[in-house]
């Protein structure tokens, strides 16, 4: 039992699971000591192996409505609470506004195509490494856009009624423990999965083109209504289109969108 | 038989051996081997791998419990666990008979 220990250590089971299996394993040899349970390490092995898909979908599930849940935060805090505030101008707000709207862009992107790899049935580990890869970039630009939500509030502190105040607050709080329990649960099945190359894939530039134009299109045009300026619109949607081929340079890889 | 040749079914079975009631993994592996009259004599460290994914997909349930002064694992199947049965067990039951009305 001392090499399973060490062998399910090796493959990423440790603490309360691990001692799980050596206590249950241990029960199994005094009912039966001519039990066949195999080497450690391939019976380890076969532990992590069984452990990776379903570990990887809840993960994956639970790291999504975590994501919508943060959204779902921002929006309703941002569009109440903050009204004319978040008009308010300032370096650090524009800033702070642009970093969630990149952010919530990134995490959207990555968030939706890590829960089509986890709906999709992924059993290899280049598979499931994929997804896992795809929710943790969408983690992190989660946490990215929460931290930038945050700023703002405590720019524009002086200025709210105490009753939005505690709405920002929860708003920041809650979504980022649910972002931390899904960072928690994936790191449990990275853990689990051996490293990958990842799979080498066509580039769809069509496809790219045709998001990021309507993304830019969207932003143009809705900003050009909101601000009454076609110019402002016109900027605003130069800018996506900026942002939306940098962060495709920068993430496409580990979003498994390009080569 | 391999556990080799019972891919695929490994689940529903597991699942069936705790159709009646909670048991540990011994139980579980015991009674696959008796219901199967000797035939489905699986080595241990295929089926309790196979016990901590089913639980971990939410099929199953497990808990401590105490017999003898010691401290044991016992299985239950969740609800999700019994659909999931009664949905494999149809899906057996179909193919059997195509296969048998092809064979005969």
């Amino acid at each position: 039992m001392t090499g399973l220990r060490a062998e399910l250590a090796r493959v990423g089971i440790r603490g309360r699971l691990a001692e799980r299996i050596v206590l249950e394993l241990d029960d199994h040899l005094r009912c039966d000591p001519a039990a066949e349970l195999g080497a450690p390490r391939e019976l380890a092995e076969r532990f992590a192996e069984e452990l990776r898909v379903p570990r990887t979908r809840r993960s994956t599930y639970a790291g999504f409505t975590a994501l919508v849940l943060a959204a779902l935060s921002i929006g309703i805090s941002a569009s109440g609470g903050g009204l004319a505030l978040y008009g308010a101008r300032g370096w650090i707000q524009s800033l702070g506004g642009l970093a969630v709207v990149l952010g919530g862009q990134v995490s959207f992107v990555a968030g939706v195509l890590a829960l089509w790899g986890a709906l999709k049935g992924p059993q290899t580990p280049p598979e499931l490494r994929l997804v896992q890869r795809r929710m943790g970039v969408a983690l992190v630009a989660g946490g990215f856009t929460l931290a930038a939500h945050s700023v703002q509030t405590v720019v524009v502190e002086p200025y709210m009624s105490t009753l939005w105040l505690v709405l920002a607050i929860s708003a920041a709080l809650v979504p980022t423990l649910g972002l931390g329990a899904a960072a928690y649960g994936l790191h449990g099945a990275i853990v689990v999965t051996p490293a990958t190359e990842p799979a080498r894939r066509p580039f769809p530039w069509r496809l790219v083109i045709a998001i990021g134009a309507a993304a830019a299109a969207v932003i143009a045009v809705g900003s050009a209504f909101t601000e009454h300026s076609w110019m402002e619109g016109l900027s605003r949607g130069v800018v996506e289109s900026i942002a939306f081929a940098t962060c495709f340079a920068v993430f496409g890889r580990r979003l498994g969108i390009r080569r | 038989m391999k556990a080799e040749t019972l891919k695929g079914h490994l689940d529903a079975l597991i699942l069936a051996t705790l159709r009646e009631g909670p048991a540990h993994g011994y139980a579980v592996i015991e009674t696959l081997k008796q219901r199967s009259e000797g035939a489905f004599d699986l080595a241990e460290g295929t089926v309790y791998p196979v016990l901590h994914r089913l639980e971990a997909d939410g099929l199953l349930s497990s808990a401590w419990s105490v017999a003898s002064g010691r401290r044991r694992r016992v299985y239950r199947l969740t609800r999700r666990g019994r659909a999931d049965l009664a949905e494999r067990h149809t899906e057996w039951t179909s193919f059997v008979h195509a296969v048998e009305a092809v064979l005969a």
